[in-house]
């Protein structure tokens, strides 16, 4: 994880980027983050964040977490991963309803009359909770009082703005010129 | 003027200190047993100390001066949310508790942000009831200074930690802005002892004007009248009556014990002749201030 400051003086940026660098190291975040970006407005006063994901925090899909084995009347999945049981059960009932899945023993699970294909189910998207988690340890990282926020999401990462004052189009601005040094496209 | 100390010792002969203690004049605050240890919490004159620390020595004991044992202090956090706790607030608080501090974490109501900050009177009156004040502030100076401004009306002691090493205020202390861990480092407990030296030099100079003018009993002796005469006992974590340098906090409902404080016999008077007593704006306890002999008018 790369940690960049400006805008606040440098002793102050130092101090912020330790800080920034030792509360995602705690949450167990480091790992998912390729950069952020902390640009200080203490003038202003605004704070903008920018965050990039790393390539490997991707959706998981259920060829990930089992193994699929095509039976005359149904399909066999062996899942191979624990905490993922309730979330299959639940997607596959949801999919081709509750009584068509079957669980024959604690990894086993029989899904009967599917025609469609079931590897590319998208069983848990990882993306989300890394979004969700480092959105929350934002909050402990940008000082208190600023609870004006403006987010601007994109698939691999985010903006997000957060004042204390009402929203200015310099704030806008700003967002947008970080979001050309960051390579966001869309907006999801 | 009595001074708090500490012996830390073994439970064997324990009773010879504090038989000593009592001869010397002494009072004898608090006693913590720790399996085959013990901390007997005390207050002494200073010029009894010497004599007491030859039959410490005997006995294979320590005596150690806890400079902050009369003292209430206000650790005051802009808010009470996870950014300012547990750390450094709480650092610093469970740094003073080592020198005797009993200490109070103060959050204030809207003590965040730069434009949006303020400290309410109530909040000023809760943090003036202390001997001391310490403000834990973030880590950019721009917001320290604003936040400054609002300080300077609090009349008791205080001292302002923040992030930047430097500020152009005499009583201020830096390194100890927002943190992701507790204080531990070297430097760390460094920036600690700076804050405690600070503290104790702010705090001397009180000590002297009380001692130029004092209160006719010292607080530790009303404390153990109080404790004797209406039967208060704390337990090991809890002190029900808490020292202040001319005064005490007593952890009591106001209403009902405020004619029952009055009446406590010191001496030839009550304590009701001897003190202002009120009530506190922190959590309906009574605060007791000890009036001067000057103005008790010297009798």
């Amino acid at each position: 994880m790369e940690v960049e400051v400006r805008g606040a003086t440098p002793e102050e940026n130092k101090q912020q980027k330790k800080l920034c660098e030792d509360m995602f190291k705690d949450l167990g975040l480091g790992k998912k983050l390729k950069k952020i970006l902390i640009i200080c407005d203490i003038g202003m006063p605004a704070f903008y964040v920018a965050c990039k994901f790393k390539k490997d925090v991707q959706p998981i899909y259920l060829k990930d977490i089992a193994r699929i084995r095509e039976q005359a009347t149904f399909k066999r999945l062996q899942i191979t991963e624990e905490r993922y049981y309730d979330q299959v059960i639940s997607i596959l009932g949801e999919k081709f309803g509750n009584e068509n899945i079957i669980q024959d023993e604690r990894n086993i699970i029989k899904v009967k009359g599917s025609t469609t294909s079931v590897e590319n189910i998208k069983i848990y998207d990882f993306t989300e909770e890394v979004r969700e988690r480092i959105i929350d340890a934002l909050w402990h990282i940008l000082p208190e009082g600023f609870k004006v926020r403006q987010f601007k999401h994109f698939p691999d990462g985010f903006i997000v703005m957060a004042t204390d004052i009402p929203p200015i189009q310099e704030f806008a601005d700003q967002i947008e010129s970080m979001k050309q040094e960051f390579g966001g496209e869309e907006d999801v | 003027m009595f001074k708090m100390y500490v012996f830390k010792g073994g439970t064997y002969r324990h009773d010879e200190i504090i038989e000593k203690i009592e001869d010397l004049g002494g009072i004898v605050m608090q006693k913590t047993p720790m399996q085959t240890e013990i901390d007997i919490t005390f207050a002494l004159q200073a010029p009894d100390l010497d004599n007491l620390k030859e039959l410490a020595k005997k006995l294979k004991g320590d005596i150690l001066e806890i400079p902050f044992g009369d003292m209430e202090i206000a650790i005051v956090s802009p808010s009470l949310s996870r950014h300012h706790l547990p750390h450094p607030v709480c650092d610093i608080s469970e740094f003073l508790r080592r020198y005797g501090a009993t200490t109070n974490i103060v959050g204030l109501a809207r003590g965040y942000g730069k434009t949006i900050f303020q400290i309410k009177d109530i909040e000023k009156k809760m943090i003036e009831e202390h001997d001391a004040a310490i403000f834990s502030y973030g880590l950019f100076s721009d917001c320290i200074v604003l936040k400054e401004k609002e300080t300077k009306e609090i009349s008791t002691s205080y001292i302002i930690c923040g992030g930047p090493s430097k500020m152009p205020f005499d009583n201020y202390i830096g390194n100890i802005g927002r943190k992701g861990g507790r204080m531990r480092s070297a430097a760390e407990i460094a920036t600690l002892e700076e804050l405690k030296e600070m503290l104790l030099e702010k705090i001397e100079k009180t000590r002297e004007s009380i001692e130029k003018d004092p209160p006719p009993y010292a607080p530790v002796y009303i404390k153990r009248a109080l404790e004797e005469q209406l039967g208060i006992k704390g337990t090991l974590g809890d002190n029900p009556v808490v020292l202040h340098l001319n005064g005490l906090r007593i952890k009591l409902p106001y209403n009902i014990y405020y004619n029952k404080i009055c009446d406590v016999k010191i001496g030839n008077v009550t304590l009701g002749d001897l003190s202002r007593i009120n009530k506190s704006y922190m959590n309906d306890t009574i605060l007791v201030r000890l009036l001067s002999e000057s103005e008790l008018g010297g009798e």
